[in-house]
């Protein structure tokens, strides 16, 4: 066990202990896992909103006239979509391989000059090695630090936005702006994106400028039911409609098409890192894929629950846990590609007793 | 604080001893490391358990979590009310949201376990953080 005293810590921090949050040890950083519960909190979110400090998630400006080269050869999604229509980009980082590095979030302007990408933090230094060895003439990456993030999601998170923010409520769904603080320097990101299935933004800036947000969201949410959220319910609100996570969906040894991801990939954008092994994956077909399965009986599949079809052990749960919104057990699985297939039959082992369970299509919670 | 006598084990279950019948639960403190209880596997009546044998197993959002018997004897009820809401585990962990009941093997067993300050004081050395 490590110390509190080693972890890293948000600048909310101190606001987390002032609201009497139980704190964890999340990839070395100590954050919030719970407020008052899991439970409650993941249905703040879907019936009204929730405000989450995701601090912890690296943040790395990339610019120069080269930005958009530079970038665009390294993910699977497609940056014109930010230069054209303004909007955030999702995609895969691959080794040559395939495998995924990590998954992230790309935002920028339409003089594709500067880009702002969101990385997962256990991947943070990873990624950033990954950029630098590979960084071109006319593009600068910087790691930003002292900074914060916040999200605020749920059916009531834009009229608590438009009350505290001008202008990020009345973006687009994935679009992105820059917004200037009061003093020098003070330059944050509001973006119209989010972990949850619902709508709401993420914010992203210097350290002092996310607590006076924080503060005032707070303040201006208190009337539409928000409530501070945890880890626990960002893990079981990402679950419900289906969003992957790194190190448990995706991993360097997974590619983007096992993870029944190619959405994700736009083959229409031209050469990237990682295309040559994708497009043979796609000519020879996968052998195992990501499912998503509920049980039909009572239990809450866990990571690591093996998965059986007509008795024969073939499959992996790499998350798994009881839907509050479904009140049943769902999970997400790598299986024998066969086995993909919608409403196939089949058993989950958990605490040693196998629970007929079947496929079922993303999102679990359908709108 | 409730003035009927409870006992504890080191993994936090309480045991309150009616005759030669034990009523197990676990304590506030266990309930709130275990967060929402959604289900709970409570065990077959006439199973003999011998003391910190598992037996019955809760699952919260959060994760799977055993209940050791505190003490040794047979299952001679079980609390039906948590199949169908298990959630009286979190709201009384005293009362509503006892787990099952032992009819006790050898009732001296009770008196190894801690008093209700012996544990209140355990909680506050910091003993194991997590319910197991």
């Amino acid at each position: 066990m490590t110390t509190s005293a080693e972890l890293q810590r948000s600048p909310l921090h101190e606001l987390h202990l002032l609201a009497g949050a139980k704190l964890v040890d999340f990839h070395r950083w100590h954050l919030p896992v719970q407020y008052t519960s899991v439970m409650d909190e993941h249905l703040a979110v879907r019936r009204a909103a929730g405000i989450f400090d995701i601090s912890h998630m690296g943040q790395i400006l990339v610019s120069g006239p080269k930005a958009f080269d530079f970038l665009q050869n390294l993910i699977t999604g497609d940056l014109k979509r930010t230069v054209e229509k303004g909007l955030g980009v999702y995609g895969h980082l691959c080794r040559p391989t395939g495998g995924v590095i990590d998954d992230i979030f790309v935002y920028g302007s339409s003089t594709a000059q500067e880009f702002f990408v969101v990385v997962n933090s256990s991947t943070h230094e990873k990624d950033l090695e990954w950029f630098r060895n590979q960084v071109i003439e006319g593009c600068a990456i910087i790691d930003l630090e002292n900074r914060g993030g916040l999200a605020i999601q749920g059916p009531n998170a834009l009229p608590i936005i438009r009350k505290t923010v001008a202008g990020v409520a009345e973006l687009p769904r994935f679009a992105s702006q820059k917004i200037s603080g009061t003093a020098a320097n003070d330059t944050y990101w509001g973006c119209r994106t989010g972990y949850t299935g619902e709508d709401g933004a993420e914010f992203f800036g210097p350290a002092h400028t996310i607590v006076t947000l924080w503060k005032q969201l707070m303040e201006n949410g208190s009337e539409f039911g928000l409530k501070p959220c945890g880890l626990g319910a960002r893990d079981t609100l990402r679950l419900e409609v289906g969003y992957p996570l790194y190190g448990n969906e995706l991993n360097e040894d997974r590619t983007s098409l096992e993870a029944n991801m190619e959405w994700a990939v736009k083959w229409a954008k031209g050469p990237f890192t990682g295309r040559e092994a994708l497009e043979k994956q796609k000519r020879d077909g996968v052998k195992e894929i990501l499912i998503a399965y509920e049980l039909n009986q009572r239990g809450v599949p866990r990571e690591g629950c093996r998965l059986y079809k007509e008795g024969v052990s073939g499959g992996i749960t790499t998350s798994g846990t009881y839907s509050p919104s479904l009140q049943k057990g769902i999970g997400l699985a790598y299986v024998p590609v066969a086995w993909n297939a919608l409403g196939a039959a089949l058993e989950v082992e958990i605490h040693e007793k196998r629970v007929p369970a079947r496929v079922v299509s993303l999102p679990f919670l359908k709108k | 604080m409730s003035n009927i006598e409870r006992h504890y084990a080191k993994s936090h279950e309480w045991i309150r001893v009616e005759g030669n019948i034990g009523y197990v639960g676990i304590s506030d403190h266990a309930q709130h490391e275990v967060t929402d209880v959604v289900y709970a596997e409570i065990p077959k009546i006439g199973k003999s358990v011998k003391a910190g044998d598992e037996a019955a197993t809760i699952e919260s959002v959060k994760a799977a979590f055993s209940i050791y018997a505190p003490v040794s004897g047979t299952i001679a009820k079980a609390n039906a009310e948590l199949e169908k809401e298990p959630g009286l585990i979190n709201q009384s962990p005293y009362e509503q949201g006892w787990i099952f009941a032992l009819e006790l093997s050898d009732p001296g067993e009770v008196n190894k376990l801690m008093t209700e300050a012996q544990y209140q004081d355990f909680l506050k050395s910091g003993g194991p953080a997590a319910h197991p």
